[in-house]
């Protein structure tokens, strides 16, 4: 028993040996060791020009959460697609599993492995995170876009390196899906709301443009709202749970697709699918196939093609020189980037360039066409 | 409590005093025992009289969609708590199954078809899985919450390779007659969930297996020395339980008609809340499937009630969790020296 012991604390101690010696030996074979799930692969537009010098190479670090969800996987591909849109320009994806320090060591390393060469574009862990990343690339001198949130008092004006803020208004998501909900119902009549988790910005901001859109329409009753936490089980039990209670609802409203994924699934069980409209928000696969069905009304595709993108373009631009960001006119750095309304009308559309070619074609050389509108500043 | 003080010590011999302690046991054994029972019935009183909606024909079919899940987790998770282990694995193992039964029937992703015997292919993975856990557990000696927390993680990153962040859309038209259909106005879900449940408490209750999960529960030491094989019990029970999360994993995916990961999200914890509402202990040897029948039913009729209340969200959760500590307070056993382990 004893030998057996001695036997297991030597194999242990030569791995722990071994590993700290791999982890002091250059920079470049730790990072990538460090960040996790790394998925590196290099454009192919970049490994076909053989003749480009590395010095001219770019390296473009793509930090999201992770890749099994839809949407960060859709800012992924975007940030992908401009990538290989450039000619020297190759990028790595880093994941950090909505982990703050796995994201800023991720980054980190980059840095330590590619110096000023590193560019990033960043969908932050958490809002809080997003201080450090800006402060972080500001160090050492490279050049990042922040997607999606921004903490209070945030300002790109005061980095050189943080290009531009690009966030989606989730305020203008809730108030244009509820308007156009309350409008498909004729203005008239009970709804409900689903809300997303307690805490969380994106549904506070969401939830307050639907209390918004509810002032607008005065004939509009909001008979009950509940938090569905964004999962599809529980919007599921609260919508079958309503169409007992109030069994007059004209409307259903979703903060996300996933939680009308769930009400629509209760409908379809009380056959009452094309009785009642119900709107969602996000643009994910299953809920554009049922606006296409006729079971859901509308969604807004949030867009990761997009956003990250053209977040990456911003990125490439301003370490090339073809941007100059200490000329940029501070307001216009904070950005709320275009999202795409999704209805009956264009859904075969959206399905296949988003979908099916996982293109929409965009220019991301033309840095103004992601533009909606200005955040405000307090 | 003073007049019983007084009859306690005023016994005159200790063969007395050993009587009265047995008989003030059984008592409070039996007291114990009914009451998630009386809560159960009370709380369907109050239910009832202050929401009219409550027992209207819809809502109780809502009620049983509802209970459904939590009860087909519920009969695998009794076995375990009863050995005084716990399971982290069924959220992972759930989504798993929904994402692998997703792909595997016919979907709108790719163009498998296997039908049922994708289904059952599913079933006897899990089952095997499950199997693993419990080996590693007996065999590794690794403590119940570590190894099954950690396969709980392998699963939830296979069902996210299984679908490849795109969730899968379910199109099999046997999942819609299942999901919609109903026999004498009870929903087949509900029907299947019973008869899983019944299976469940038929072995429990009447098998030496089951008997042998009670004894392990109440003194591990004493039925190995009994010579009855602890080791294969106990990989037989988590066996079970991946089985019964495999299965409530598909009826979740049959419900929702789409195949990801968060199919298992936030579902065990309240069945083990349940569990315990209804009288199971978490250090094993206590409860049984009836127990766990009552404590899900209060479970999911509590959630219902807050609902049709229409009661603010934010406060919502406070009041379910201030019930669930009163509910618990009042059913759970005392007598042990420890109080968490």
């Amino acid at each position: 028993m004893k030998m057996k012991a001695k036997f297991v604390s030597a194999v242990l101690s030569v791995f722990l040996l071994i590993s700290t010696l791999a982890g002091c030996s250059g920079g470049g074979t730790a990072s990538s060791a460090a960040s996790g799930s790394t998925a590196s692969k290099e454009s192919s537009a970049a490994s076909d020009t053989s003749a480009e010098s590395d010095d001219d190479v770019y390296h473009l670090g793509i930090c999201v959460h992770s890749l099994d969800n839809e949407y960060w996987a859709q800012e992924a591909a975007g940030a992908e697609l401009f990538a290989k849109s450039v000619k020297n320009c190759k990028y790595d994806v880093l994941t950090c599993n909505s982990d703050d320090n796995k994201q800023i060591q991720g980054i980190k390393d980059y840095i330590a492995r590619y110096g000023k060469k590193a560019i990033f574009v960043v969908d932050p862990s958490s809002t809080a995170n997003t201080a450090n990343i800006a402060d972080v690339c500001e160090q050492s001198g490279n050049y990042v876009v922040i997607l999606a949130h921004r903490a209070d008092g945030l300002y790109p004006k005061d980095y050189p390196h943080f290009v531009v803020s690009l966030m989606l208004s989730d305020y203008d998501n809730g108030y244009k899906t509820a308007c156009k909900l309350f409008d498909s119902i004729g203005g008239k009549g009970e709804v409900c709301e689903l809300q997303g988790q307690l805490g969380d910005d994106s549904a506070a901001n969401r939830h307050k443009g639907f209390e918004a859109a509810l002032k607008k329409y005065p004939n509009i009753k909001c008979v009950d709202t509940q938090v569905a936490n964004w999962e599809q089980s529980k919007a599921m039990s609260l919508t079958e749970e309503w169409l007992v209670s109030h069994p007059n609802i004209k409307a259903i409203y979703s903060a996300n697709d996933t939680m009308a994924l769930g009400a629509v699934e209760a409908l379809k069980n009380k056959g009452m699918n094309t009785k009642i409209a119900v709107c969602g928000c996000d643009g994910t696969k299953a809920a554009l196939n049922e606006i296409k069905a006729g079971n859901m009304l509308c969604t807004i595709a949030n867009n990761g093609f997009c956003i990250a993108g053209y977040g990456a373009s911003y990125a490439y631009q301003a370490a090339t020189g073809t941007l100059d960001v200490s000329s940029m006119d501070p307001a216009k750095r904070l950005i709320y980037c275009k999202t795409t309304y999704v209805d009956s009308s264009n859904v075969d559309d959206v399905i296949d360039k988003f979908i099916t070619k996982g293109d929409p074609g965009y220019d991301y050389s033309d840095l103004s066409y992601c533009i909606d509108s200005y955040q405000k500043v307090s | 409590m003073k007049k019983k003080l007084v009859e306690y010590m005023g016994s005159s011999t200790v063969a007395q005093q050993f009587t009265y302690k047995v008989k003030l046991d059984a008592k409070n054994e039996k007291i114990r025992r009914y009451a998630p029972l009386i809560l159960l019935i009370v709380m369907t009183i109050i239910c009832a009289s202050s929401q009219k909606s409550f027992f209207t024909w819809g809502n109780i079919v809502n009620l049983m969609y509802q209970m459904s899940i939590p009860l087909v987790i519920s009969v695998g998770l009794t076995y375990v708590l009863l050995l005084g282990s716990i399971d982290l694995s069924i959220e992972g193992v759930m989504g798993f199954a929904g994402s692998l039964v997703a792909y595997l029937v016919l979907n709108r992703t790719n163009s498998n078809n296997f039908g049922i015997w994708g289904i059952i292919f599913v079933i006897i993975l899990c089952t095997l899985v499950g199997a693993f856990t419990g080996v590693l557990h007996v065999k590794a000696r690794i403590a119940s919450f570590i190894v099954t927390y950690a396969i709980g993680c392998i699963m939830t990153g296979f069902a996210v390779l299984v679908y490849n962040s795109n969730p899968i859309q379910v199109s099999e038209p046997l999942f819609d007659s299942i999901s919609r259909g109903s026999f004498l106005q009870i929903p087949y879900i509900t029907l299947i969930s019973f008869l899983i449940f019944l299976i469940g408490a038929v072995i429990l209750k009447y098998t030496a297996f089951g008997r042998a999960v009670y004894a392990i529960g109440d003194n591990e030491v004493a039925t190995r020395s009994a010579g009855i094989n602890v080791d294969l019990v106990k990989i037989k029970v988590f066996a079970l339980c991946a089985c019964t999360a495999c299965l409530a994993g598909i009826l979740q995916c049959v419900r929702l008609k789409i195949g990801q990961s968060s199919l298992g999200t936030d579902q065990m914890f309240p069945v083990v809340t349940a569990i315990v509402v209804g009288g199971g202990s978490l250090y094993g040897g206590k409860g049984g499937a009836f127990q766990s029948f009552i404590g899900v039913l209060i479970y999911t009729e509590l959630a219902n009630w807050l609902t049709l209340m229409g009661v603010d969200p934010y406060f919502k959760e406070v009041i379910l969790g201030l019930i669930i500590i009163i509910a618990v307070t009042l059913t759970i056993e005392r007598n042990r020296q420890t109080i968490s382990k």
